[in-house]
């Protein structure tokens, strides 16, 4: 076992060192400083008193009211989880080993219940982050409850973990078994599953029963049924039934109970660790083969990262389409957005452009007709209203089919023929016109709303005034169409801002990002979403505000001064206008990811060349 | 024309390669060979302009790649050793991207060939995925073909092939030169190089061991055979020669 301790350990140092590396980088110093205090400062809330005098104490309070009655659901639902996980037919044993490690250390010598440990302890760094961050993340309480908080939920999921693998060998097991065998020990199974139910169930039908009358306090009543105390005196059985599952979750608990004492909350601990050491040995020594399953997971885990078996099954058909016909001549940087655009959908742009268009222009056409519930006029309004403003904000973190993917082929692009900064700029058109594509869609269900809610039969929510159309003399429906098509540009150049900026941080700093499709959640890249929300809001603020000061100057030019009324054709000239100082931000944001890729020298952060030949 | 000036790449402080100067006449194959970690791969990317030097420069047809970078690129074709595709476009879609990102006029017609003369027609419509190590070696080096470049790099061209590959690519190879261009070949497949290239430069350490025919580099190293081969030449000239 001091083989495999030291091969964690290793890992781990290696680990460490690497991210040490970087940290020399002053780039990578900063990043990582700014998630780490991001971190920090929900870690040290309780210090800091911000959970004091958050208002989430005062619901914790109602909440701790239903505590007894929440434990006991949660017991309720673990027993009839489990006991149906059970007697599902499917399952293998699933020891998580890679490849390599299959097929290092099964040829060892080493012993077979020490691969087995070493598997279930490098499951521990997953479930001891996420035990983290759910700690420190979730609201209220001081440190020692986030502490408590993050022992019992790593207790309760180790053991999970633990009976998962314990279970996934046993169904394996089975397979093993002589068919005769393997059918009695099923018999066995289903006859306790079977028992364990018909005991609950009176029970279960008690407690109801004595739900139904209710017409006062239901909650109240709720509550005194499903504590432990009512539901022993409504179903003995059943409380009893429920003990073991409720000592599990007990710990949990006994973190949110404020009155609990430290003696009576580790006296909670008792049970589970038991568990947690029972379930350890049943691991550890089950005999069923693990190998071949665990070969497989760990092939079909690589395949699902392989992007490739997508693309296998598209039809040969479909495989000569392309999102646009590239000529052999022409703009070297239209090659690239071809090729990004294809990452994402070989349909014909100028198609989906064309059919999305009629498809909206004919639901809205029908609409005008027919009119549409208020209700789904809200939906699609609000729905719509989020699509158009959220889809350009998030489109650099949405879709990576840009630098971030072609950084992994560096060896290749990085020998064509094109400037730096034309090639950043392709690179960041084809997620910002993907982006572009789904606000439109957005738009288009707004559009069909405000047709439907502007029908003088329509009761309901109304987008844009029919009054204002007749001020800005046009017809109300080419109203909606003009404040679309000045949106549209908005969109499209924020769609891009977004999309810059995460390519941006690509090159700034290459062994941070998540280049491919990955994505990661350490600090490292908290801190990186971080910087690109501040920078995202920078920008904005800088390009929109001056963008509204040219609009507003303008209108104040035309209407006070020379005194010519606002019509509603101008107003996509407007839209345009307003963009005008993001777009410059924009082109020079381009420029200076052009300088930054003929700069990037890659061996150490992309290529890993780092002090090697 | 190929030709590097003291070229020099250091990583935290080691020379990868130190001070190395080479020049390849149109037309003509060099070989560079070397042990593990002389320094190949990084002097290839160097040329390929996939990083860039610490000093020294690189002129590809007479352009600078640090000055005339575009011009450069435009003449020169780089074969990594890994053949590096793009998973989600198939083997006619590489070939278009390649036509476009180079200008080749003819870029359909010349694919279509070449399509036929690298044995892919049949896997025209196929992805990445669906190719061999060996055809997708062959799909790269088509790609790298296409417009006709005046430099070839190649970084061990003929790993994963099949027998009947390797002739082909040997072939493809000469073919190349013939046609005027200048070529690298970095390989440890001794009897390939002995083969194909015109000239050798044996590499250790970032530096230049040897340069020259098989003949001038026979004459260079003292108390060899009259007839040895590369690969005795090789370890005599790197020190890794443990005979007895």
């Amino acid at each position: 076992m001091s083989t495999l301790l030291h091969l964690i350990w290793r890992s781990l140092r290696g680990r460490i060192l690497g991210w040490l590396r970087l940290m020399r980088r002053p780039k990578y110093f900063v990043g990582t400083l700014a998630g780490v205090v991001w971190m920090s400062l929900f870690a040290l809330r309780p210090i800091l008193g911000v959970a004091r005098r958050n208002p989430a104490d005062a619901r914790l309070g109602e909440i701790i009211t239903w505590l007894p009655a929440m434990e006991t659901g949660a017991a309720l639902l673990l027993l009839v989880g489990v006991s149906l996980w059970w007697i599902w037919p499917f399952g293998q044993a699933t020891i998580a080993l890679t490849e390599t490690e299959l097929h290092v250390l099964m040829p060892a010598p080493i012993r077979r219940r020490h691969i087995i440990q070493y598997a279930l302890l490098r499951s521990q760094p997953g479930i001891l982050f996420g035990c983290l961050m759910v700690s420190f993340l979730s609201v209220g309480g001081a440190p020692a409850s986030v502490a408590w908080r993050f022992l019992s939920m790593w207790l309760f999921l180790t053991l999970w973990n633990l009976h998962a693998r314990g279970r996934g060998l046993w169904v394996a097991r089975l397979r093993e078994l002589p068919t005769s065998s393997a059918w009695r020990r099923r018999a066995v199974m289903l006859a306790a599953v079977g028992l364990l139910w018909a005991m609950s169930a009176p029970g279960i039908a008690s407690v109801a029963a004595a739900l139904q009358p209710l017409d006062g306090d239901v909650a109240a009543h709720l509550r005194a049924v499903l504590a432990p105390d009512g539901l022993r005196e409504q179903a003995p059985t059943l409380a009893l039934l429920l003990a073991p599952a409720r000592w599990i979750i007990g710990p949990f608990f006994a973190g949110l109970e404020p009155s609990a004492t430290l003696a009576t909350r580790l006296i909670t601990l008792v049970w589970p660790v038991l568990l947690l050491g029972l379930h350890h040995e049943w691991v550890v020594r089950s005999q069923t083969q693990f190998e071949e399953a665990s070969l497989a997971r760990s092939r079909r885990q690589t395949a699902s990262g392989d992007a490739g078996a997508r693309f296998r099954a598209m039809k040969q058909s479909r495989r000569l389409s392309a999102p646009f016909r590239l000529r052999p001549t022409g703009p070297t940087e239209m090659a690239i957005v071809w090729k990004n655009l294809m990452r994402a959908h070989r349909t014909s742009l100028r198609l989906t452009v064309v059919a999305g268009a009629a498809a909206i222009g004919l639901a809205a056409t029908v609409v005008s007709v027919t009119g549409l519930p208020d209700w789904l006029i809200g939906i699609m309004m609000i729905g719509g209203g989020v699509g158009l403003a959220m889809t350009p904000l998030m489109a650099g973190h949405q879709w990576r089919n840009d630098l971030r993917t072609d950084l992994l082929r560096i060896e290749v692009i990085r020998t064509w023929p094109i400037a730096g900064w034309r090639l950043f700029a392709a690179e960041v058109c084809p997620p910002a016109c993907i982006a572009t594509l789904y606000a439109g869609a957005a738009g288009g269900a707004l559009l069909i709303a405000g047709v439907a809610a502007g029908r003088p039969t329509a009761t309901g929510s109304v987008l844009v005034r029919p009054e204002l159309a007749t001020t800005l003399g046009v017809p109300y429906v080419a109203l909606l169409l003009l404040g679309l098509a000045t949106l549209l540009p908005l969109v499209a150049a924020i769609a891009t801002l977004s999309a810059t900026l995460q390519n941006l941080l690509a090159l700034l700093w290459p062994s941070w990002i998540q280049l491919g499709l990955r994505r990661t959640g350490s600090a490292a890249h908290i801190g990186q979403g971080l910087l690109t929300g501040l920078g995202l809001a920078a920008a904005m603020a800088v390009g929109l505000l001056p963008g509204a000061v040219l609009v507003g100057g303008s209108l104040f030019v035309q209407i006070q001064m020379a005194e010519i009324p606002l019509v509603g054709w101008e107003l996509p000239v407007l839209g345009v206008l307003a963009i005008m100082p993001l777009v410059c931000i924009i082109g020079l944001l381009i420029r200076f990811g052009g300088v930054l890729w003929d700069q990037l020298d890659p061996s150490a952060e992309v290529l890993g060349a780092s002090g090697a030949p | 024309m190929i030709e590097i000036r003291d070229l020099v790449k250091t990583y935290d402080g080691v020379r990868a390669v130190d001070g190395l100067s080479l020049r390849v006449a149109p037309g003509e194959i060099l070989g560079l060979v070397g042990p593990n970690g002389a320094g190949k791969t990084t002097t290839l990317r160097c040329l390929a302009g996939i990083i860039p030097p610490t000093s020294g420069r690189v002129l590809i047809a007479g352009f600078d790649l640090r000055d005339h970078p575009l011009e450069a690129r435009q003449r020169l074709a780089f074969v990594p050793d890994e053949p590096h595709l793009f998973d989600h476009l198939t083997t006619l879609d590489h070939l278009t991207l390649f036509s476009r990102l180079y200008g080749v006029a003819d870029g359909p017609t010349r694919a279509e060939a070449i399509l036929v003369e690298a044995g892919l027609r049949d896997q025209r419509l196929a992805f990445p995925s669906e190719l061999s190590r060996g055809m997708k070696q062959k799909l790269v080096v088509a790609c790298a073909l296409l417009h006709r470049p005046e430099a070839l790099v190649l970084d061990e061209p003929l790993t994963g092939l099949d027998p009947a590959a390797m002739r082909r690519m040997k072939r493809t190879v000469r073919e190349t030169a013939d046609a005027g261009a200048s070529v690298i070949v970095s390989s440890h497949m001794l009897q390939l190089v002995e083969e194909v290239c015109d000239r050798v430069l044996i590499f250790s350490s970032g530096r230049r061991v040897l340069e020259g025919t098989l003949e001038e580099i026979r004459r260079q190293i003292p108390d060899v055979e009259a007839d040895a081969d590369l690969e005795t030449l090789f370890l005599k000239a790197t020190g890794a020669d443990d005979t007895p």
